[in-house]
């Protein structure tokens, strides 16, 4: 780590000209020729502003020049630093990643035959084929700069009993910090999996993750993904997630946004084999000042697919939330059963939500709908629970928990769901 | 225990009150009747403490405090209780689970210990009885999906749970069929002991012929135009509001 950019394009060229000088061996590899070509459509395109369609809510650009401008690289952790980690206490795997460095002295990995877990092996998993939506130039960033992963396989017919908790720390205290996370989950034909991923930030400057997770499910697999962001009030992170599923194969995935000063999901989900069906949940509570935005897209390509979102916002103080939720029904995708919501409370007058449902249909027998539905705390509701002795801030409370349990309540996983129920609990009394 | 004196109060820069004066006692029940739009449920809503009215004039003392100064949730906590003319749906909260938030709350007020969950349940499952409700409606979302009947019949449950000083019965036999009627008028009537009071505000004499007033007063145009007993009910039953309205004009 030597020079010091002052543009992020900049500071992007010397990432990439740090990694090529670390890959020792490995340069000139089919792998170094994914990197070389990814990185060369982002320097094309450029990152992007608020004129970028997809980005138009989205002033994360800006706030990357703002943050890392001099950037020269990560700090240096001590031990003593690492560990004053505190997990939150998931039961299953452990995989723990700080400052996207995988930690082996805080990870646990539980063994069970049929269930892969390979960690740091991009350089074998990167040739094998890219299916993260590589449209968004973070995601195509993500390809060229990607250093620490894991890889998890569930082999055919394989249930894996424990759950695997991908835990991404963020820690700021020394210097600020950019990471490019990668993981991939492949989950075999009649094979079931449990993936949590939680993102966990501290420290007082600021951070970047820009991370990546590529899932797959064959034939009649089932998987549960649950995303969990707990990030500090200076972290900002994109996330591509894409799932492609097979015939009969069923997606539970639910995206939980608690933090973060700019957090920006983008879910892909591809129906590629006939009868599969797609279930994605999010809720996001916005920091004072933070932004929590949600893309989806939902691509119905074959026919007598099913998809059920929903997702949920309380925005409060200064924070926004975005969700744009996009459904393709390509042509001959008939029998599709398509459906999403997204409902929104506004907590003062000075939180934004920008929402806009998305769908494109190119089939003629299907079922779509899509609803959504922005407004402030229910008055009636309110002055009924006031007037049974319930005071304002306690009969509030109730009520954004009621609301939110809609979503948490789809977490199967129930240390995950207590946990998340807990945040929120610690969210609205603040 | 209540003391209303000459109460005006407006909603949206409209007079609905014009002037109220009413006294209730511990062990009376008070009917108040009167023509749709004559300020029933207005009357029930200032009392709860209702955010969208304003108070213009006039006192509302309970049990010597100053009713009007107070918050909504102190109200209820003090021991007043106002059955709603429509129960809102509340949808992801229990009755069973805001009751005890509720119950605790008031208890506390009232220097009483929190009940824990067993205790609780034990006194669920005994008023319960009053109102013949069925556990597993109080399991689900407040008043969602419920029937008419059923949200009423949840009113005068919680109504037991949170044992009032004074209960306020907004047209609570709208929408009712006979039977509904009759089992939530002989919960109030269960209900009744010589250290509380009920105000019943109906359209209909028919509730009445449940719940025995002791006061029937007519409210016509903002104000108590004419005060008598459960004969009085009778006499609008069989004439309407149409004479009080023709007295009132002439007077």
């Amino acid at each position: 780590m030597s020079e010091q950019g002052s543009t992020i394009a900049e500071v992007l060229q010397l990432q990439f000209a740090d990694l090529e000088r670390q890959l020792n061996g490995s340069a000139g590899t089919a792998a170094h020729a994914v990197r070389k070509q990814a990185f060369a459509r982002v320097k094309e395109t450029g990152l992007p502003t608020r004129k970028n369609e997809e980005y138009k809510y989205l002033a994360l650009t800006r706030e990357l020049e703002k943050a890392f401008a001099g950037f020269v690289g990560n700090p240096e952790l001590a031990p003593a630093d690492i560990g004053k980690v505190e997990l939150p206490g998931l039961k299953g795997s452990e995989i723990v990643f700080v400052n996207g460095v995988y930690n082996e002295s805080l990870s646990n990995i539980c063994e069970q035959a049929g269930v892969s877990i390979r960690i740091n092996s991009l350089e074998q998993v990167l040739p094998a084929g890219v299916t993260a939506n590589v449209n968004d130039t973070f995601a195509g960033l993500n390809l060229a700069l990607a250093t620490g992963g894991v890889s998890i396989e569930v082999s055919q017919n394989t249930i894996a009993t424990e759950a695997v908790n991908i835990i991404h720390i963020t820690n700021t205290e020394k210097g600020r910090v950019f990471a490019s996370p990668r993981h991939r989950v492949t989950v075999a034909e009649n094979a079931q999996a449990v993936i949590t991923e939680v993102f966990i930030g501290s420290g007082q400057h600021c951070s970047f993750t820009n991370s990546v997770m590529e899932t797959s499910i064959a034939r009649k697999g089932i998987l549960h993904h649950y995303k969990v962001g707990l990030d500090g009030n200076h972290d900002m992170r994109v996330d591509n997630t894409t799932c492609r599923q097979q015939e009969k194969s069923v997606l539970h995935t639910v995206t939980i946004g608690y933090g973060g000063k700019i957090v920006r999901n983008n879910l892909t989900i591809r129906l590629e084999g006939e009868y599969a069906e797609a279930n994605l949940d999010g809720l996001y509570l916005p920091t004072a000042h933070g932004t929590l935005d949600n893309h989806t897209a939902v691509d119905h390509r074959v026919p007598h697919c099913n998809s059920n979102e929903l997702y949920k916002g309380i925005i409060g103080s200064n924070a926004t939330g975005v969700f744009n939720g996009k459904v393709f029904v390509r042509e001959g995708a008939q029998k599709t059963n398509a459906f999403q919501a997204n409902k929104n409370i506004l907590l003062a007058d000075t939180a934004t939500i920008n929402t806009k449902p998305q769908l494109e249909i190119w089939a003629d027998d299907v079922k779509c709908s899509h609803g959504c539905t922005t407004g402030q705390m229910d008055k009636e509701q309110l002055f009924y629970l006031r007037a049974r002795g319930i005071d304002e801030p306690s009969a509030r409370k109730l009520l954004l928990k009621a609301f939110a349990e809609d979503v948490i309540k789809k977490i199967a996983d129930d240390t995950l769901r207590a946990r998340v129920a807990a945040v929120l609990e610690e969210k609205l009394a603040s | 225990m209540l003391t209303i004196n000459n109460l005006k109060a407006s909603v949206e820069g409209m007079e609905i009150l014009k002037g109220i004066s009413l006294e209730v006692k511990p062990g009376e029940v008070h009917a108040i009747m009167g023509p749709n739009g004559s300020g029933k449920s207005t009357l029930a809503s200032v009392l709860a403490g209702r955010e969208e009215y304003d108070v213009e004039g006039g006192s509302v003392t309970f049990q010597g405090q100053d009713l009007l100064e107070m918050a909504p949730e102190d109200r209820a906590r003090a021991g007043i209780f106002l059955a709603f003319q429509y129960p809102v749906e509340i949808p992801g909260v229990s009755t069973t689970n805001f009751l005890k938030a509720a119950v605790n709350k008031v208890r506390e007020y009232r220097g009483l210990p929190e009940l824990d969950a067993v205790e609780f349940l034990k006194l669920m499952k005994e008023k319960m009885q009053v109102v013949d409700i069925d556990q597993s409606l109080l399991r689900r979302s407040l008043n969602e999906g419920f029937s008419g009947g059923e949200k009423k019949r949840n009113e005068i449950f919680q109504m037991a749970m949170l044992e009032p000083t004074l209960a306020i019965l907004d047209e609570t036999d709208s929408g009712l069929d006979i039977d509904a009627l009759r089992i939530v008028a002989n919960g109030v009537n269960t209900l009744k002991r010589e250290d509380n009071a009920t105000i019943v505000i109906t359209h209909y004499q028919r509730l009445l012929d449940y719940i025995v007033p002791d006061y029937v007063h007519v409210l016509y145009n903002g104000r108590l135009v004419k005060s008598g007993t459960k004969e009085l009910a009778l006499e609008l039953e069989e004439r309407g509001y149409d004479w009080i309205k023709e007295e009132h004009i002439s007077a």
